[in-house]
């Protein structure tokens, strides 16, 4: 695919370095000359320097001949108007741009403007609040390293650290039917010092296994308790940093948890206590012992550490956590830092760029793809994607799973039909028109994967 | 319906720029539009609707042929379009290799069944590779209209 990036800064730039990697033609645009040379030095892309909204500035980038626009300037406005040059001059199949301020994408005024007789948006990204969904699905799960969300979330694929002691540790998976009767679930991948396990029936789960399922989201916790003790529901959170992530979670969880959110900078703190209802400000900086045990910091069940430095995250969640705050959330931009501290006092890392960059590949891949979320720093994928066709245009409809030849490293785990779940089983049989989720151990292999669900030349 | 009853001298055309896949399809759907009967303007939904298709999966079938399709609101007969391209282009087919044989099956939304056997006779005709050759060979619109005329006459 030939795809165009408008913004060479974390946004754009993690993004060309994703989408660089999977043989797609990248063109990086951006006012900045320096951070475009930066870029250029370590990925195979193009890059055009230039205001990315100018009609002559996109001539330049090739914008005649691509699939795809990527607007993710940090204004909303070059973004809005990029998509819009690039639809009535050049026709461009698929625009995307960053929205940051809700005025835009206020549901109110939003369909009435984002349309192609108006700004034609085809999709819309607003990174801070892909962040935020993220993290609140995470808090809502004590004990789960990753939650993602499939069929609108009526199905969830959850990954976990199994720990000795729980029902299914040292149990063969296959015993978990008969454990859980009443649940279908399905173990789509196990990670055992890193190493990627292709689940069996025979697999026996080991402590300390990382381990992925799926199942319907009303069922997750009691397929959780079988790989680890579960633990009681977060109730109090301490929340530092108060910028767009971190005040975008406030709002988001204050009416469910006892909340408190630290913040450095008097003014934005004036603007937190004005929007916010029952969260409490707390001017401050968060590696301030004093200021963390005032406030209780050894009860906290979870700290967040969500500021625009991974130093002061790293720090000061190594800090409460030494204070005795039971789990730590780490905003980490850097992935190198990411590696080093997850897993250690920091319980989950959580890298902002990965998180957008999965939100965004959904319209790279081939396939009528709807969702796709990146699994361990980007080896693995797992994505929801729709069954077209009929017996003869399509390589799956009208099969039984286990008559599907499934790519290596791939697991059709599970389907969601007419909002209904179903787990797959070696019997199902899959419709044109479900939703199929497809975990991929290896992401080399996703192409496989695109190719066994794209229909044939037949398909009109 | 045959491809002598979708094809006309004036959809067949040897060359049509563009060096990108987007780019062609954007080309064809203009070069259509152009020659629809009723000069309605329908080079916008052409090529949405070519562009929708090949998202499910690319009609690039191999050996350097597509045969990109879609169903169109307002059409009033079913219209094939056969081109040659001087330089192929990536067309993600299914064997990766770049396409310069295109031959587009448009037809009105309502449409029933009946174009799916124009669609086999189109893919039989380029699955050949001595038709391939010939068409290949051709130096103008006309010859290449005429060439696959007789291919269809002689298969």
């Amino acid at each position: 695919m030939k795809i165009i990036i408008i913004g060479a800064g974390q946004v754009g730039g993690t993004l060309a370095e994703n989408l660089a990697r999977e043989y797609n033609d990248i063109t990086v645009i951006d006012i900045d000359g320096k951070a475009l040379r930066l870029l250029q030095d370590r990925l195979d892309i193009r890059t055009v320097a230039g205001l990315g909204s100018h009609p002559d500035v996109l001539v330049r980038a090739g914008i005649e001949d691509a699939d795809m626009l990527v607007a993710v300037t940090n204004s909303d406005e070059v973004n809005i108007i990029a998509c819009q040059v690039a639809y009535s001059l050049f026709h461009t199949p698929t625009k995307i741009a960053r929205i940051r301020a809700y005025s835009y994408s206020n549901p109110k005024y939003y369909d009435k403007l984002f349309n192609d007789k108006h700004m034609p948006v085809d999709v819309m990204i607003t990174p801070e609040q892909v962040v935020t969904d993220y993290i609140s699905k995470l808090v809502a799960q004590p004990g789960a390293l990753q939650v993602l969300d499939f069929a609108d979330g009526v199905i969830q694929l959850v990954g976990l650290r199994a720990a000795k002691n729980s029902p299914l540790v040292g149990q063969e998976l296959q015993t978990l039917k008969a454990h859980i009767p009443n649940v279908d679930a399905r173990v789509a991948a196990i990670y055992r010092r890193d190493r990627a396990l292709f689940p069996t029936g025979q697999t026996v789960i080991e402590d300390g296994d990382e381990v992925f399922f799926i199942a319907a989201k009303n069922n997750i916790r009691e397929v959780m308790s079988e790989l680890r003790k579960l633990e009681k529901p977060y109730q109090r959170l301490i929340i530092a940093g108060g910028g767009n992530i971190g005040f975008r979670l406030s709002r988001a969880l204050e009416g469910s948890y006892n909340l408190k959110i630290i913040e450095s900078s008097k003014a934005r703190c004036e603007f937190l206590s004005e929007k916010l209802d029952r969260a409490v400000v707390l001017n401050g900086s968060a590696t301030d012992q004093e200021l963390l045990l005032d406030e209780n910091i050894d009860k906290a069940d979870v700290f967040l550490a969500l500021t625009n430095d991974d130093e002061v995250n790293i720090m000061a969640s190594l800090l409460a956590k030494k204070l005795g705050t039971r789990k730590v959330m780490t905003l980490i931009s850097n992935p190198v830092y990411a590696d080093l501290m997850q897993g250690g006092d920091i319980d989950i890392a959580i890298s902002p760029q990965q998180a957008t960059t999965s939100s965004l590949l959904a319209h790279v891949r081939r396939a009528d793809t709807v969702s796709v979320h990146s699994l361990r720093r980007g080896a693995a994928e797992a994505l929801e994607i729709v069954v077209h066709g009929d017996e003869k245009s399509s390589k799956v409809v009208g099969r039984k799973i286990e008559d599907i030849p499934s790519p290596p490293g791939a697991t059709l785990a599970a389907l969601v039909r007419d909002g209904e779940v179903h787990i797959a089983h070696r019997h199902t049989v899959i419709k044109s028109g479900d939703h199929v989720i497809v975990f991929v151990v290896d992401k080399a292999n996703t192409r496989a994967v695109e190719k066994l669900f794209t229909v044939g030349f037949t398909f009109f | 319906m045959k491809i002598s009853d979708v094809l006309t001298p004036e959809l067949a055309r040897c060359n049509l720029a563009g060096t990108s896949k987007k780019r062609v399809l954007e080309n064809l759907a203009e070069f259509i539009a152009e020659q629809l009967d009723d000069g309605s303007d329908q080079a916008e939904a052409l090529f949405h609707g070519m562009i929708a298709r090949e998202r499910l999966g690319s009609t690039g079938i191999g050996e350097g042929v597509a045969i990109p399709h879609c169903r169109v609101l307002g059409l009033k007969r079913i219209y094939g379009c056969l081109i040659k391209l001087d330089l192929s282009i990536d067309f993600d087919a299914l064997d990766d290799q770049p396409v310069d044989i295109i031959f587009a099956l448009v037809v009105p939304q309502e449409q029933n069944d009946e174009h799916l056997a124009t669609l086999a006779r189109i893919a039989a005709m380029l699955q050949n590779d001595h038709s391939r050759e010939q068409l290949r060979a051709c130096n103008s619109s006309r010859q290449l209209f005429d060439t696959a005329i007789e291919l269809e006459r002689a298969g």
